[in-house]
C-alpha cells in the first residue's frame, strides 16, 4: 500500500523530537545535525529506531536545515539522510513510510527579505530530487512560517518529483503566521496548491493547537495532521523544557483525533516515550474521512475573500482600456502610477484589484511580473490576474503570493485547453466567460449550455466547480433592450440551478446612453438581488459603492450597518475651502485642495508658466527652510508630493491638449548591491521628480552591472547612487568604476548616511550630496550646463 | 502589550533639530500613522541568560568572542548577560513599502513612528525582564555599535533563536528583516 492509501484512512503516526534525541544519543553542543548523517549514522538510526519501536508509522530523515545555504554537500546529506531512515525500517521488519524532512530556509522571501523566490524553489528542488532518488515515500514540508516560502517548497517538490506531499505550518497563539496568514487563509491556499495533507507543528503545545485545529477543520477538504510540543517552553536557569508529560500528551491527542486529525506525531520536547504513550492510547481510534468543503476563495499573503459570504469588489482600474494616463504609465514603465491605482481602489473598498496591463507595444509578461510582485508587496488585497497572454499569465500566476483570481477562461475548446492546466498547477479561482467559437449567445439558454460544458471540461482537468466563477457577460441595452434581463435570468439560472458562483463587469449595460452611472448602479442592484457574488466595478465610485453599501445594509450583510453609517451617510469629498492661493498650498503641504487650484490656475495660465512662476517658487521656499533648519524632512515631503499632485494635474492637461513640454533632465537613481535600504532614494526621488526631472529608478539591492546596461541604453548624464551601510560602499565604488569604463561621459552623484564629501571622492564619484534637497542643487546646476 | 511611540523620539528620528517642536500637522500625521501601525504590528520579544568570561578585549559566550571593548567595559561589574532580541514584525515594513509609492511623507514618518515603537517594545520588554531576573540591569548593548562589529549578529543569532521563534532573518550584509528589530546584550549584576 502507498502513502496517499493509506492515509486518511487509518491513523499514521509521526515521530517526535529529532535535534534534542540526537543530542542524547552524542551530538555534540555546536555540531549541526545535519552533519551526522555523513560523520555518524549510527547516532540517526539509533533515534530513528526508538521512535519504530514506540510504533511510528512514518519517520522523518534528520535533514530539517539540509540545503545549499548552509551546507556544500546537499545531495550527500540527503541521500545518506534517506538511507539510513530506509534501512533502520528493514532492519527493524517493521512497517514504516520515510518522510524526506524540509525545513525553513532560514532566510526571509523579497519582499521581506532579501531572498528571490526562484532561488528558494532552487534550494528546495535540490533536496527534492535527491530525497526521491534515495527513495523517500512522502515530502514533508514543516515548521514553515511564510506562505510565499512553502509555495516555493511546494512547486518545488511538484515539479521534480511524484511523492506525496504534506505542509505544516507553525502558527502563534492566535493562529497567525508569521508573515501574516490566518488559519483561513493557509488552508485555502494550500489547497489550491495542491498537497495531500495539512498540518500544524511547533510553537504551541497541544492544548493551545487544539483550538486552532477547531478553526482548520472548518476550512479544510484536505486530511489534517498535527505535531505539537510537549507544552509551552519554560526557561529554567538558562535551559529550555517542556513539561507536559507523556501521558498527559497522549490524552491531549486522542481529543485531536476526536476534533478532525488524521495523524499525529510530536515536535519540540517530545520523546519516544510521548510518542508510545500517544501511540498505545491512539491506535485503536476510529477516524472519519475529512468532509468537502466547497468553498470558493482567493488570497494575498495574508488575507482570503470568500465567495458567498457577501458580494465581493473586484476593483476594474488596472486596466488601460480607455485610460490615457494608465497607457502613459505603462509606456514609461512608471510603476508607482499602478501601485497608487491599487492602494486608493483599496482604501475604496474594493476587496480584490483586477491587473490587467495589456498594450500592444509593450513586454506584458515582464510588466504583469512587475505590477503582481509590486502590488502584492504593498497590499493585502487578492488579485486577479487579468489576460489573454497565456505566458504572462503562468509568469504572474508562479510568483503570486496566494491564490489568485484567473481572468479568464471560456467555451473554446482551444481556450480550455490552455487555460486549465495553469489553474490546476498553480491553484486559483477562474473567470469563465460564457462565449465560445460562435460568439455571445443570445439567449439565456445559449449560455447556460455553454456554462455546463465548461463545467464538464474542468472536471477532466480535475478542476472542482467552487474553483469556476461564471460571467454571463452583459452586452449595452441600447441595442437590444432585452440584454440586461437576458443577463439577470442567466445570474439567477447559473446560481440556483448550475450552484455556481458569479462575476460580472457592471459597467457595459449603459454604453451609448446617458448618466451612466445611474443605469450602472441600478444594474448592480439587480443583479446583486438575483444572486451576483461579485461585481467587477469601480470602487472610487460613489454611485456604484453606494449601491453596495445599500444592498448590504438592507439584506443584514452589514451587521449594524457600520459599513453603510461610515461609508454613505456622510458627504463625502469634504474640503475645508480655507482662501488659498496654490503657492501657499504647495508650501503648507494642502494637498487635499491642490488639484482644484491647479485647474482653475490652467484656466488662465500655460503649464509652463504654472510651473515656473508657482511651484518651482513655492518648492524654493520650502527647499531654502528645509537648509536653514526651519522646515524638517516630513514638510519637505509633504510639499512636494503636494506639488506633485499639481504637476499630475498639468500632466494630464497637457497629454488631453497633446502639446510636450521639455524635460528638464533625466537622472538614473539605484540604491547599491547588497543594500536594502531605500528611504533615502525614495525621498530624493520625489524630490526630483516634483522639481521637474524625470527620474528611472531602478529599486534597491541593484548590481553594478544592471546599473551600466541601464545607463548605457538610456544614455544617461547623470546616476544618483545611493548606500547606507558602510558594507555596502564597496559596492557603490564597483558601479563607479564600472560606469567610468563604459560611459565616460555620465556623471555619478552618490549619497546616503556613511559618506562624506571626502568619502564621495575618494570612491570616485563626481558629486556628493549631503541630503535631499542638495542633490536637487546638483542636478539643477548640471543640467543649467 | 501597548505600545506608544515618543513624540520628541520620533521627531528627532526625521531629523529635528536642536529641539525644534513638531508642527500641529506634524503631530497629526504621527497619531495617523501611529493608529496604521497598531493595526499591522506582531510585537514579539525573546531572551536568553548566559554565563560569559572575559577576554582583553571583549567577551566570550558558550564558546562565541564578542570582540569589543566599549562592551566588555559596559559589562565590568556584570555576573551575568542577557541576550535579548525584539520586533514589531513584518505589518511595519510593508506598512511603510506602502506609503513609498503612495505618500512620501507619511513614508518618513511611519518609518521614524515605528523605530520609536521598536524602542518602547525594548523598554516595556526589559521592565518585564526586571521582574523575571533578579539583580541590577545595565542598558541594552546592540552589536554594530560601541566597536562591536556589525557582524556579530551572525554570532548572535546562533546563540539567541531569532530566527526560529521570531521570524528575524539577517541578510548577506548582516541587516535584519523585519527592519523594526533590535538585538542586544543586557549585563546583570547579582548581589
Amino acid at each position: 500500500m502507498t502513502f496517499k492509501e493509506h492515509f486518511n484512512n487509518r491513523i499514521l503516526f509521526f515521530d517526535g523530537a529529532m535535534g534534542t534525541e540526537l543530542q542524547k544519543n552524542g551530538l555534540k553542543k555546536g555540531e549541526l545535525p545535519e552533519n551526522l548523517n555523513i560523520n555518524s549514522p549510527e547516532i540517526v538510526a539509533r533515534v530513528h529506531k526508538s521512535y519504530l519501536d514506540a510504533g511510528c508509522s512514518v519517520l522523518t530523515t534528520n535533514t530539517f536545515g539540509a540545503n545549499s545555504l548552509k551546507f556544500q554537500n546537499v545531495t550527500e546529506i540527503v541521500t545518506s539522510a534517506v538511507e539510513i531512515a530506509k534501512n533502520t525500517v528493514k532492519e527493524s521488519g517493521k512497517q514504516a513510510f520515510v518522510a524526506l524532512d524540509l525545513g525553513p530556509l532560514g532566510k526571509l522571501l523579497k519582499p521581506y527579505g532579501d531572498l528571490e523566490f526562484e532561488a528558494a524553489y532552487e534550494l528546495y528542488k535540490e533536496q527534492v530530487v535527491a530525497g526521491e532518488k534515495a527513495g523517500a515515500d512522502l515530502i514533508l514540508i514543516e515548521t514553515m512560517g511564510d506562505l510565499y516560502e512553502i509555495k516555493s517548497a511546494v512547486l518545488a517538490a511538484k515539479e521534480n518529483s511524484e511523492l506525496p506531499i504534506l505542509v505544516s505550518m507553525i502558527f502563534d497563539e492566535k493562529g497567525i503566521l508569521l508573515t501574516g496568514a490566518d488559519i483561513k487563509t493557509a488552508v485555502i491556499t494550500l489547497e489550491a496548491l495542491g498537497v495531500d495533507g495539512i498540518g500544524m507543528n511547533c510553537g504551541l503545545g497541544p492544548d493551545q493547537m487544539l483550538e486552532l485545529l477547531k478553526e482548520m477543520t472548518k476550512y479544510s477538504s484536505t486530511p489534517i495532521f498535527i505535531q505539537p510540543n510537549a507544552g509551552l517552553p519554560v526557561s529554567v536557569n538558562g535551559v529550555t523544557t517542556y513539561n507536559v508529560s507523556p501521558q498527559e500528551f497522549a490524552e491531549k491527542q486522542l481529543k485531536m483525533l476526536k476534533n478532525g486529525a488524521c495523524a499525529l506525531g510530536g515536535c519540540c520536547g517530545t520523546t519516544p516515550e510521548h510518542i508510545k504513550a500517544m501511540i498505545d492510547l491512539c491506535k485503536n481510534e476510529k477516524i472519519e474521512k475529512i468532509s468537502e468543503k466547497h468553498i470558493t476563495a482567493v488570497t494575498s499573503y495574508s488575507k482570503s475573500v470568500i465567495f458567498g459570504d457577501k458580494p465581493v469588489i473586484i476593483g476594474e482600474r488596472i486596466n488601460p482600456t480607455g485610460k490615457k494616463m494608465l497607457k502613459e504609465a505603462l509606456r514609461n514603465n512608471d510603476m508607482d502610477y499602478i501601485y497608487r491605482e491599487g492602494v486608493s481602489q483599496a482604501d475604496a473598498g474594493a476587496d480584490i484589484l483586477d491587473v490587467n496591463v495589456g498594450l500592444p507595444e509593450i513586454d506584458e509578461p515582464q510588466m504583469m511580473y512587475n505590477a503582481v510582485a509590486g502590488l502584492q508587496s504593498i497590499l493585502d488585497t487578492p488579485l486577479q490576474i487579468d489576460t489573454s497572454d497565456t505566458v504572462a499569465m503562468e509568469k504572474a500566476l508562479r510568483i503570486y503570493n496566494g491564490k489568485a483570481m484567473v481572468n479568464s477562461v471560456n467555451g473554446k475548446e482551444k481556450v480550455m485547453d490552455e487555460i486549465f492546466p495553469l489553474v490546476k498547477k498553480y491553484g486559483g479561482v477562474l473567470v469563465c466567460l460564457t462565449l465560445d467559437e460562435k460568439g455571445i449567445p443570445e439567449t439565456a439558454d445559449g449560455r447556460i449550455e455553454i456554462a455546463k460544458r465548461i463545467i464538464a471540461k474542468a472536471e477532466k482537468y480535475e478542476i472542482s466547480k467552487e474553483s469556476l466563477v461564471f460571467d454571463p457577460l452583459c452586452m449595452t441595452v441600447s441595442t437590444n433592450k432585452e440584454n440586461a434581463k437576458i443577463t439577470l435570468e442567466c445570474i439567477r439560472r447559473l446560481t440556483d440551478e448550475l450552484g455556481v458562483k458569479t462575476v460580472l463587469g457592471v459597467s457595459n449595460v449603459s454604453f451609448g446612453l446617458p448618466n451612466r452611472e445611474l443605469l450602472n448602479s441600478t444594474f448592480f442592484t439587480l443583479a446583486l438581488q438575483k444572486g451576483l457574488s461579485a461585481g467587477i466595478i469601480n470602487p472610487k465610485s460613489d454611485a456604484m459603492m453606494n449601491s453596495y453599501y445599500s444592498f448590504c445594509a438592507l439584506n443584514g450583510l452589514d451587521g449594524n450597518f457600520e459599513q453603510y453609517i461610515e461609508n454613505v451617510t456622510e458627504t463625502k469629498n469634504e474640503v475645508k475651502t480655507v482662501d488659498v492661493d496654490l503657492k501657499t498650498a504647495i508650501i503648507k503641504g494642502l494637498k487635499a485642495q491642490t488639484q482644484e487650484l491647479t485647474k482653475k490656475e490652467l484656466e488662465t495660465k500655460t503649464p509652463i508658466e504654472i510651473i515656473d512662476s508657482i511651484l518651482i517658487p513655492a518648492l524654493n521656499v520650502v527647499g531654502k527652510g528645509f537648509e536653514e533648519n526651519t522646515v524638517f524632512l516630513p514638510g519637505l515631503l509633504m510639499s512636494a508630493e503636494t506639488a506633485g499632485v499639481s504637476f499630475a494635474v498639468i500632466k494630464e492637461h497637457i497629454l488631453n491638449s497633446g502639446t510636450q513640454t521639455e524635460e528638464k533632465g533625466r537622472i538614473l537613481i539605484a540604491t547599491v548591491e547588497g543594500d536594502i535600504h531605500d528611504i533615502g532614494k525614495n525621498i530624493v526621488k520625489v524630490l526630483l521628480e516634483n522639481y521637474g526631472f524625470s527620474v528611472i529608478d531602478m529599486g534597491k539591492d541593484v548590481a553594478p552591472e544592471r546599473i551600466v546596461e541601464r545607463a548605457e541604453k538610456e544614455q544617461i548624464k547623470l546616476v544618483g547612487l545611493s548606500a547606507l551601510m558602510t558594507t555596502t560602499v564597496p559596492s557603490m565604488e564597483k558601479t563607479i568604476r564600472l560606469l567610468n569604463e563604459k560611459c565616460p561621459d555620465t556623471s555619478v552623484l552618490v549619497g546616503g548616511a556613511v559618506l562624506t564629501e571626502d568619502y564621495a571622492k575618494t570612491i570616485g564619484a563626481d558629486f556628493y550630496g549631503k541630503d535631499a534637497m542638495s542633490s536637487v542643487r546638483i542636478a539643477e546646476k548640471f543640467f543649467a550646463k | 502589550m501597548l505600545l506608544e511611540y515618543d513624540l520628541h523620539e520620533a521627531a528627532r528620528y526625521m531629523g529635528y533639530k536642536h529641539g525644534a517642536e513638531p508642527s500641529e500637522e506634524m503631530c497629526e500625521l504621527c497619531e495617523k500613522a501611529y493608529r496604521e501601525l497598531l493595526k499591522v504590528i506582531t510585537p514579539k520579544y525573546i531572551y536568553k541568560e548566559y554565563e560569559f568570561t572575559r577576554t582583553e578585549d571583549g567577551i566570550i559566550v558558550d564558546g562565541t568572542e564578542f570582540k569589543s571593548k566599549k562592551l566588555l567595559n559596559h559589562l565590568r561589574n556584570s555576573t551575568s548577560i542577557i541576550l535579548f532580541g525584539a520586533t514589531v514584525g513584518v505589518g511595519a515594513d510593508t506598512l511603510v513599502r506602502k506609503y513609498s509609492v503612495t505618500d512620501a511623507a507619511m513614508t518618513s514618518v511611519a518609518h521614524c513612528v515605528g523605530a520609536s515603537l521598536v524602542e518602547n517594545l525594548c523598554d516595556k520588554a526589559c521592565e518585564e525582564l526586571k521582574d523575571i531576573i533578579k539583580g541590577e540591569h545595565r542598558p541594552r548593548f546592540s552589536p554594530g555599535y560601541g566597536g562591536l562589529d556589525i557582524s556579530s549578529q551572525e554570532d548572535f543569532f546562533k546563540l539567541l533563536p531569532m530566527t526560529k521563534q521570531m521570524g528575524v532573518t539577517l541578510s548577506k550584509n548582516y541587516l535584519m528583516t523585519p527592519t523594526k528589530t533590535v538585538t542586544a546584550f543586557i549585563g546583570i549584576i547579582k548581589e
